[in-house]
């Protein structure tokens, strides 16, 4: 008999409130702050205006090792659609490349599909290389208007 | 979209004015060209400048003061310092544009030189202000709405 893969025993569900001290705790592992309030604050949020949010969460054995938060935007400024914005994302440090982040965005591109919503975009810092690796592997590309600058004085040698 | 806080449906319009200014430089910059220098007669020239100095010295820079004084502390004490560290980075490269094209645009009198200047100078402007607000309004303003409270800001 194969032995069981870890891709294999990850469920992806709905992000509950009760997974809030998960949350904080995985967050916690990357960022290295406990952010209680932020996630307290966007789950407020998220039951404020459901159909504005969407969560979900992927398990091990029941444990939570991922979380995805994303914001429905209905044509907003600048946009003629209604588009998904993806705000936070995070996996357990030990779950890392072990198909936890794939299924996490392939739950909210499930959740966007019975929304009949197309796009999905989020915002990442152009040194956030971990993040923008993920994302690329992930086929997000670049949106147009995107300005990279640097100063010449300041630029390191290649 | 509706929204709860009053800051970031007043951070929205500012977007929308500034939005329809940018419009009219890039109108009126891809008029005139890069060269030769437009006369001093040039009445809409002129009234542009008219406007992209106020908008500049009484909207643009009070909002990104208001942003870096209130908004970007207050998300900050909440647990969001990624939105606040990549706006204020455009903030340190937008102000010295706008604050030259300013200078330039309250001068008026455009020899070739000055106006190849705020020539390059408008288009970088508006390049870059236009991708701000596209940042603020997709990221700032649903961050505002989902994690401030009215009067944290």
């Amino acid at each position: 008999m194969a032995p069981e893969m870890l891709a294999d025993r990850l469920v992806l569900r709905p992000l509950v409130a009760t997974d809030l001290a998960a949350v904080v705790a995985i967050d916690q592992a990357i960022t290295g702050r406990a952010r209680r309030a932020y996630f307290e604050r966007r789950l407020a949020a998220a039951l404020r205006d459901p159909g504005g949010h969407i969560q979900v969460a992927v398990a091990d054995r029941e444990i939570l090792v991922g979380f995805a938060l994303a914001g429905v935007l209905h044509g907003e400024f600048g946009q003629d659609v209604t588009t998904v914005a993806l705000e936070t994302i995070g996996v357990r440090p030990d779950h890392r490349w072990k198909g936890a982040g794939d299924a996490l965005l392939g739950g909210l591109e499930e959740v966007m599909r019975h929304k009949a919503i197309r796009e999905l975009q989020t915002q990442a810092a152009w040194t956030d290389h971990e993040l923008l690796r993920f994302l690329d592997h992930h086929r997000f590309s670049l949106a147009p208007r995107q300005v990279v600058g640097c100063a010449v004085a300041e630029r390191g040698s290649f | 979209m509706d929204y709860r806080l009053e800051s970031s449906r007043r951070l929205h319009d500012e977007h929308m004015a500034a939005e329809g200014l940018l419009a009219r430089l890039e109108t009126t910059l891809a008029r005139i060209g890069r060269a030769p220098a437009p006369p001093p007669e040039d009445q809409e020239l002129r009234a542009l400048l008219g406007s992209l100095t106020a908008a500049i010295e009484g909207e643009i820079v009070p909002h990104f003061r208001f942003e870096e004084e209130s908004v970007f502390p207050a998300l900050i004490a909440v647990g969001d310092d990624a939105m606040a560290a990549l706006l204020r980075e455009e903030h340190d490269v937008i102000l010295p544009l706008a604050s030259r094209l300013a200078e330039l645009a309250r001068r008026a009198d455009f020899d070739a030189d000055s106006w190849a200047e705020f020539h390059r100078l408008g288009l970088e402007f508006r390049v870059r202000l236009r991708d701000h607000i596209d940042r603020e309004e997709i990221g700032l303003l649903p961050l505002m709405e989902n994690l401030l409270e009215p009067e944290e800001v």
